[in-house]
């Protein structure tokens, strides 16, 4: 341990010494106080959170994921090059060991940027949000829905899957899709179509979703049902609408008349005494417009109903965790670059793992063909042969990025929503311990088969 | 290959160090045969002994080092050091080395350097800190223990690199070019050590393309040129010429025995005997010059002088090597008569009488 910790302080020196800390540290701050100064929100109380959580803290920690994966390239590589690793590797210290200092010194460092950039966002959110500056509607609504850690729950799907055959098999007796097009590739679109048609309402018509909730709601916390629709013509003119909330056939629902423009996010407060016994919640739209303007819930995230689940700090504090593990498994990623090679190439192999890493969205649609990027069916062999060597590798780097999926934390704080402990505790597991693990392994087992004294 | 019989300090031991039929080929990025570094050398390193590879630039000695610390594979051959593999990190915890530049962190301090190393060694802070002043004053650095090692003198960084070869009181000492950027008196200062390092039993292994460094410590030397042992054995063995003969007079002779002296060496060997003064070689002279001068002036800058040699290392060790030939010039009358006598025999071939004194 004497030799782990030795290495990560000589990291650590090497980073303030080398005015690193100073440069980064000028960045940051300048992040931090810039950004709030001089983006205007939305004038919503909300919108300047979004600007504080989301942009301004979302923005420091992409500074510091490049100054991370640039000074992890750099750490080993540099050693390597101004054979100052020959010293090292001539004294009693395994590969790993090596490895782990660098690691521990550039957590350590990471650990300090981010709680100075998380305690200067909390900070300047608690300042500019004193209940003197804000209206008192605003501040219920920063103790009901912002400060807070809020669980989401989406609507129940209905099976669509009779319906999307149903379509599927009249579509294809009239002819609408060609004959050679493949049923892979037709069903997804019938399904979003069908989704779509699920979550939209006619003007003249009402629809209705049921939640079903994890538990029990807290009683003296309203529900937040917070939503967003497009209308189906380009008009931002405020839709009249009427929401119902409670079982549909109770006498005591909750009825409240809306008028809201569309692509804007709202939210409605509801009594928790609306949750049946069962555990469910049925809200109801009714679409009021005069013209032939229908609504269009977002099948994806258009609806989502928010329950107390905790407080802010606490979800404030999973977030740092969350974003400290990604920083820490970049810093995984460079050390083993530059392990293997030096600080351009190390650089550039790094980055381009980072672009990989918030691709894995797209890689995932690709892989399981939502995306249809093949050739067309009658292609020769040559093309068919890419094709499927390109789908290879696009399945297995979506098994590799998988597990690495997450909803950025700074989202879900600035939404209020809920980062649970089970997400922490998956990628402690995922992020450092199995990814940064098979790297440690990958560095080590490198450095010890590297000959660090090739003549150059 | 010119190889001498046997290494001068001998002993039951397993060797400190053994190569056998080493090769280092260094290939191109296609893996195709680049460079043949080291070709097929073999020798060993005795416990106790100070063992010099001695070669021209690119004779192969920092590549045969740097195999010795796992530092570079070999091709193919067989290599142990202290018994292990060199990639051993048992071994290596017994090894301290001096690369051939200094390789220190610019930003570390001298005493930052040294507490890194010794860490390293997972050695206790107590331990370390008294290693640490011990090794600054014996390389005459502690008015520079706080300056960074970056705004060194490449002489003051060579001190702190021979600090942190020692700092874990090694077994065996590899010095590569151990005396490359030091002036005179550090060149002494650093032979003084090895000698001293190896009187406590420590084993030296140095490399070096400087003829009079190896001769004036070295006990045993390979000739290194093209990757190949050209010639390895004792000093002694190397360059003694038995067919001449040298003969230095404590004192000065009347003209008239001289003559006849030289009359008498003419009438028997029929060839004109070459007669000189014996003198000092420069590093001797250059050094009685500075250390008067050091005597007036107090250096405030640079490497402060020192004579010491840190306590750990000077510490006795049990079952230490018999104490290697003191310079003829430390040696009384008598111990000189006994030399000369057993130096005569030898020559002559003679065997000693049952009842006379060994040496």
């Amino acid at each position: 341990m004497n030799s782990i910790f030795a290495i990560a302080i000589l990291s650590l020196r090497s980073a303030i010494r080398s005015k690193i800390v100073l440069v980064l540290l000028f960045f940051l701050l300048l992040t931090l106080i810039g950004l709030p100064l001089s983006v205007r929100g939305d004038g919503t109380l909300s919108g300047h959170v979004h600007i504080l959580l989301r942009y301004t803290l979302g923005l420091a920690t992409l500074i510091l994921s490049v100054a991370t994966v640039w000074a992890s390239c750099a750490t080993l590589s540099t050693e390597i090059r101004d054979r100052q690793i020959q010293l090292v590797v001539s004294k009693p210290v395994r590969p790993v060991q090596i490895w782990l200092g660098k690691w521990l010194g550039l957590a350590a460092m990471n650990a300090f940027f981010l709680l100075l950039c998380f305690g200067a966002t909390y900070a300047a959110l608690r300042w500019t949000t004193q209940p003197q500056k804000l209206t008192a509607e605003e501040v219920e609504q920063l103790h009901t829905e912002i400060l807070v850690a809020q669980r989401k729950i989406a609507p129940v799907t209905p099976d669509l899957t009779d319906e999307v055959m149903r379509q599927y098999r009249a579509g294809r007796a009239r002819g609408e899709w060609p004959p050679d097009m493949r049923t892979t590739d037709i069903l997804p679109r019938i399904e979003r179509t069908v989704r779509a048609h699920v979550h939209s309402v006619a003007p003249g018509t009402r629809n209705q979703w049921v939640f079903r909730l994890p538990h029990e709601p807290p009683t003296d916390r309203p529900l937040i049902l917070r939503y967003r629709f497009s209308a189906s013509v380009l008009d931002l003119e405020p839709v009249p609408a009427t929401w119902s909330a409670g079982a549909p056939d109770a006498p005591d629902r909750d009825v409240t008349s809306v008028e809201v423009p569309p692509r804007t996010w709202q939210s409605l407060a509801i009594a928790p005494e609306r949750v049946t016994a069962d555990g469910t919640l049925t809200i109801e739209f009714a679409n009021h417009h005069e013209r032939a303007v229908t609504v269009i819930f977002n099948p994806e995230e258009g609806l989502q109903l928010m329950m107390y689940a905790g407080g802010f700090l606490p979800n404030y504090f999973r977030a740092y965790t969350l974003l400290l593990f990604h920083l820490l498994f970049l810093a995984a990623i460079g050390i083993t670059a530059g392990a293997y090679f030096s600080i351009p190439v190390a650089a550039m192999a790094s980055f381009y793992a980072l672009l990989l890493l918030n691709a894995g969205r797209l890689v995932g649609r690709i892989a399981e063909r939502k995306i249809h990027v093949a050739h067309h069916p009658d292609a020769g062999w040559l093309e068919q042969a890419i094709d499927a060597a390109a789908f290879a590798v696009y399945r297995v780097l979506h098994l590799i990025l998988r597990p690495l999926e997450a909803a950025n934390p700074l989202d879900l704080v600035a939404l209020g929503q809920w980062i649970g402990w089970s997400q922490v505790g998956y990628m402690l597991v995922v992020k450092l311990l199995l990814y940064s693990g098979i790297l440690l392994v990958l560095g080590a087992w490198h450095l010890r088969h590297k000959e660090v004294a090739l003549p150059s | 290959m010119i190889q001498s019989a046997e290494p001068t300090n001998t002993t039951v031991h397993a060797p400190v160090a053994e190569a056998q039929n080493l090769v280092k080929v260094f290939r191109d990025f296609w893996r195709r045969p680049k460079v043949r570094a080291v070709n097929d050398i073999s020798f060993d390193v005795q416990r106790g002994e100070v063992f010099g590879l001695l070669g021209p630039n690119g004779s192969g000695k920092s590549t045969t080092i740097k195999m010795m610390l796992g530092l570079l594979h070999p091709t193919s051959g067989h290599l142990r050091v202290l018994g292990r593999s060199p990639r051993d990190v048992k071994a290596k915890a017994r090894v301290g080395y001096l690369a051939e530049e200094s390789y220190l962190y610019p930003y570390l301090t001298s005493e930052e350097t040294l507490h890194f190393f010794g860490r390293l060694f997972d050695l206790s802070a107590a331990e370390r800190k008294q290693r640490i002043e011990e090794l600054l004053e014996m390389i005459g650095l502690q008015h520079a223990r706080r300056r960074v090692v970056g705004e060194f003198s490449k002489g003051m960084a060579r001190r702190i690199g021979l600090a942190q070869a020692l700092i874990n009181d090694p077994d065996l000492v590899i010095l590569d070019e151990p005396t490359s950027g030091l002036d005179p008196l550090g060149c002494r200062q650093v032979k003084d050590l090895i000698r001293a390092l190896a009187r406590r039993g420590k084993t030296v292994l140095l490399s070096s393309h400087l003829l009079a460094d190896v001769e004036d410590v070295c006990d045993r030397i390979a000739i290194l040129y093209n990757g190949r042992v050209q010639a390895m054995g004792s000093i002694h063995e190397l360059l003694e010429q038995r067919d001449r003969y040298r003969v230095t007079l404590p004192g000065e002779l009347p003209p008239e025995q001289f003559k006849a002296v030289l009359a008498s060496i003419r009438s028997h060997l029929d060839a004109e005997p070459d007669v000189d003064h014996p003198r000092v070689d420069l590093e001797q002279f250059f050094i009685r010059i500075i250390e008067k001068a050091r005597s007036d002036i107090q250096q405030q800058s640079g490497a402060a002088p020192s004579q010491t040699i840190a306590a750990y290392l000077a510490q006795a060790q049990d079952s230490l090597p018999p104490e290697p030939a003191q310079s003829e010039h430390d040696l009384s009358d008598e111990e000189r008569r006994k030399r000369v006598d057993e130096r005569l025999r030898r020559l002559t071939n003679d065997t000693p009488d049952d009842d006379s004194p060994k040496s």
